[in-house]
């Protein structure tokens, strides 16, 4: 009963059209947020299918109508649906039980982009470390200059986040932001 | 971009928790805060990074390193390498077993009943940055053969090491001739000192590392963004968990390849060059063929003949002057030569080309 009334609740303050935030990473396939803090019942059937855990529930910090909601943490993974372990199955969006998650083509998904603090970042301060260009999965969106620094480009980022995930700065270099996030088309 | 039906929820029962909650919607914060979901339990340790030195690990998790042999198979003071090319033949057990045979065999370094772990680097699910499926079982047959107990261990450096060995076939290939696969990530973690160890005074591994009787290097020949070049050396990097690969990077990388390699030495190195990665690594890299499989008892012998031969390969298909490299440059492999792990010095080698056919 408990359980049914914190959703039923939650339920309410979604009718309150959140902003959009730069720290709230939605899942591949979430449709716009406005729709999305409405469609979705804050069931966490996406965080039980995701595989590598990365979908977490966004706690109050992310702002009161987003409780519950889930989002991308890469520091958990990175999203296995852009990284290859979902292997072409969108097991979020296909255990979504009312489409606030939909399932599309992989190349159209952005989850947002990951963006790199020079200050941080080993490499940049002259030690032997490209990790973030051994993680990526993609061919291109972290190229690395002949003095061996990495340069990410914003474009061609799909927001994975196993950069973020693999950095091993301390603080990390590299933080993930929904900036430039495509989001599925609804209605 | 396709429409996706409701399934599982259906409009109704949609409502119906919508309904259930107008009723409630009082407590909802409250009982939000006691059901906030648990985080799994590697994730605390993953948001900090270990310092570079100075942690004193408990002295009950502590273990001294194993003493292993030191003797190589040398013939006047040299170390052996053997670099077998296919030639008209595609045997490629054949070549593994030609290159073992050539430097003294599998029974020099496997006795009965030995635990032997055999090492691929699996970094990821891409079957090009693992080596050929072919070699891991010629050298699995080969140690069953000298009655040896083989075991393929690793430690992936991304994503789930158990999927990553499934994907790129070796749990397959492996289980099907009878020898263990295990994923060391879900073993406990083990500190060991690094006596010698410049940058690294201790370093975590596994159980069935610490725990072998022999240690079969595998690894593919490849470029390596940080490290140049990432062969038998830089493979022993799979043996310890992900934290500690973090660690070595924001350390001093070439120095922590080659202090890991005095307490975690390989006994063989069998090189699969056969398609090697040129341009960049470990994942990413264009594959081209070079027919070979290079073979040592020492790995830092190995590392540079393997390193020497994907210099000229490179140097032969044209690639760019800005993305080449000079083997005898290669830092972790002159660390490793300077801290004895074997000779970085072709004069202190005996190479032996063999062709196959």
């Amino acid at each position: 009963m408990e359980g049914a009334a914190v959703l039923g609740g939650l339920r309410l303050i979604s009718i309150v059209p959140p902003a959009a935030r730069a720290d709230l990473v939605r899942p591949p396939g979430a449709v716009e947020e406005a729709y999305f803090n409405l469609m979705c019942i804050r069931c966490g059937i996406c965080f039980e299918a995701c595989p590598s855990k990365t979908i977490m529930l966004a706690g109050f910090e992310k702002g009161a109508a987003s409780v519950n909601t889930p989002m991308i943490n890469p520091l958990i993974g990175p999203c296995e649906y852009l990284r290859g372990r979902c292997e072409d199955a969108m097991r979020c969006a296909e255990a979504c039980p009312t489409g606030a998650l939909q399932n599309v083509d992989k190349a159209q998904v952005k989850l947002g982009t990951a963006k790199l603090n020079q200050e941080l970042c080993l490499a940049y301060n002259g030690r032997e470390c490209l990790v973030c260009s051994e993680m990526c999965p993609l061919p291109d969106a972290i190229t690395v200059t002949e003095d061996q620094k990495p340069v990410f480009h914003n474009t061609i980022c799909t927001g994975c986040g196993a950069c973020v995930n693999a950095c091993p700065a301390n603080p990390r270099a590299l933080t993930l932001l929904s900036e430039g996030e495509r989001r599925a088309r609804w209605p | 971009m396709q429409m996706h039906e409701p399934q599982k929820v259906g409009r109704r029962s949609y409502l119906k928790y919508g309904g259930v909650g107008i009723l409630a919607a009082g407590i909802a914060g409250a009982a939000h805060l006691l059901q906030k979901p648990e985080m799994p339990t590697g994730h605390s340790a993953q948001l900090t990074n270990v310092p570079s030195s100075g942690t004193k690990p408990l002295s009950t998790e502590t273990h001294t390193s194993p003493q292993r042999k030191t003797t190589l198979i040398t013939e006047g003071g040299k170390s052996l390498v053997s670099v077998v090319k296919g030639g008209s033949s595609t045997d490629i057990e054949a070549m593994v077993r030609r290159a073992v045979e050539s430097i003294g065999g599998i029974q020099t370094i496997v006795s009965a009943g030995q635990a032997v772990v055999v090492k691929p680097p699996v970094f990821a699910s891409d079957k090009n940055c693992a080596p050929d499926v072919r070699v891991v079982l010629a050298v699995v047959k080969m140690v069953q053969e000298a009655g040896g107990i083989p075991v393929v261990a690793e430690s992936s450096g991304s994503g789930d090491t158990a999927f990553n060995l499934a994907k790129v076939g070796v749990t397959d290939a492996a289980e099907k001739v009878g020898a263990a696969v295990r994923d060391l990530q879900t073993e406990r973690e083990v500190n060991i000192p690094v006596p010698n160890g410049l940058a690294l005074h201790e370093v975590k591994t596994y159980p069935t590392i610490l725990n072998r009787d022999a240690l079969i290097s595998v690894p593919r020949l490849k470029r390596h963004s940080s490290a140049t070049v990432t062969i038998s050396l830089k493979n022993m990097m799979g043996t310890i968990p992900k934290r500690e690969m973090g660690r070595f990077h924001s350390v001093n990388l070439s120095q922590c390849i080659a202090d890991l390699n005095t307490v975690i030495r390989p006994d063989l190195t069998v090189v699969d060059a056969t398609y090697a990665m040129t341009r960049t690594g470990p994942t990413g890299g264009d594959m081209i063929e070079m027919d070979a499989i290079i073979a040592s008892e020492d790995p830092v012998a190995a590392d540079r003949i393997a390193a020497q031969k994907l210099q000229e390969l490179e140097e032969s298909i044209g690639l760019s002057p800005s993305r080449l490299f000079k083997a005898a440059d290669v830092k972790h492999i002159n660390a490793a030569a300077e801290l004895g792990v074997g000779t970085n010095n072709p004069a202190d080698m005996q190479i032996i080309e063999k062709l196959l056919s």
